[in-house]
């Protein structure tokens, strides 16, 4: 560096330099006591993620421990489906001669 | 280039530091404001601005986490920056301010003298770009070196030492002719 640029350097320094005004520390420290942390707002996230995470996974296994349910009910085959509504009436023929062999069934072994 | 990323990477995701203190933002304040005052006032021209800006600085260093900040002086000069150069491209959007009146010196205390010297000096400092203003008080009252300067401004050292130059002979310049 020059001996020119050191002089310079010093007469700047020489100066003091205006400072912030003395209430700003206080309006500062206050407003920052005020506004909630980046850390906290990225917690409440990580929590609200979390609590969505917990309920698609309980929803996955309710859905899983179901379909695995209807399969030991069918045995393996396919599950009965309801009715058209063209055919309700032989639908509800069909299940009361069902009924009927049940209850017949019923009798014989007692 | 993103002149805030210097300030993030001033940032380490370090563990919290044990010697941290709940007082934290307030000791911070106290060690840097002074620094940061000055290089926004230098860059703004305007007290009001400067202020608004140095509360952002620390309101924004307290959002991020005091504990995760490796370097304060780096990351504070590094977003102080940032926030001046937001400021003033908002401002060249709206209304320019007239900084004739701006005082970058503390005068109160002067002999008649020293305070026509600051006088000068501050009229030669108003003439500078906003760019080489940054450099001279990085380089003057920070004393940091070109490569410091560099990595907060994210411009090349070469670049921050043209800069210094320029604004160097200016000022020399200034001093020169009113001493004459």
């Amino acid at each position: 560096m020059k001996h020119e640029d050191h002089e310079v350097e010093e007469t700047l320094r020489s100066l003091p330099t205006a400072g912030p005004p003395p209430h700003l520390r206080e309006r500062v420290l206050r407003a920052a006591a005020l506004s909630p942390g980046k850390r906290t707002t990225w917690k409440l996230g990580l929590a609200y993620a979390l609590c969505l995470l917990a309920l698609l996974a309980l929803d996955v296994g309710i859905d899983r421990a179901q379909s695995a349910r209807l399969a030991r009910l069918v045995d393996g085959r396919q599950a009965i489906t309801a009715p058209a509504p063209g055919s309700a009436l032989a639908y509800l023929r069909e299940r009361q001669a069902m009924m009927l062999a049940m209850a017949e069934g019923e009798t014989r072994t007692r | 280039m993103d002149a805030f990323c210097a300030a993030e990477d001033a940032v380490a995701l370090e563990r919290p530091d044990a010697k941290a203190a709940p007082d934290g933002l307030g000791r911070l304040y106290d060690e840097h404001a002074a620094a940061v005052y000055r290089l926004l006032l230098a860059m703004l021209g305007s007290p009001e601005d400067a202020q608004d800006a140095l509360s952002e600085v620390f309101l924004k260093a307290s959002r991020i986490g005091l504990r995760r900040i490796r370097n304060p002086r780096a990351y504070l000069l590094a977003a102080a920056r940032h926030q001046a150069i937001s400021m003033l491209r908002r401002r060249r959007r709206e209304t320019s301010i007239d900084a004739s009146d701006v005082r970058f010196f503390d005068t109160g205390d002067l002999d008649p003298e020293r305070v026509i010297l600051a006088g000068r000096i501050e009229t030669a400092l108003r003439e500078l770009p906003s760019e080489q203003r940054e450099v001279i008080v990085l380089k003057v009252y920070e004393e940091m070196t070109f490569a410091e300067i560099a990595s907060i401004t994210r411009t090349r050292a070469n670049t921050v030492a043209s800069r210094y130059r320029y604004a160097i002979d200016r000022l020399r310049r200034a001093l020169t002719e009113s001493s004459e």
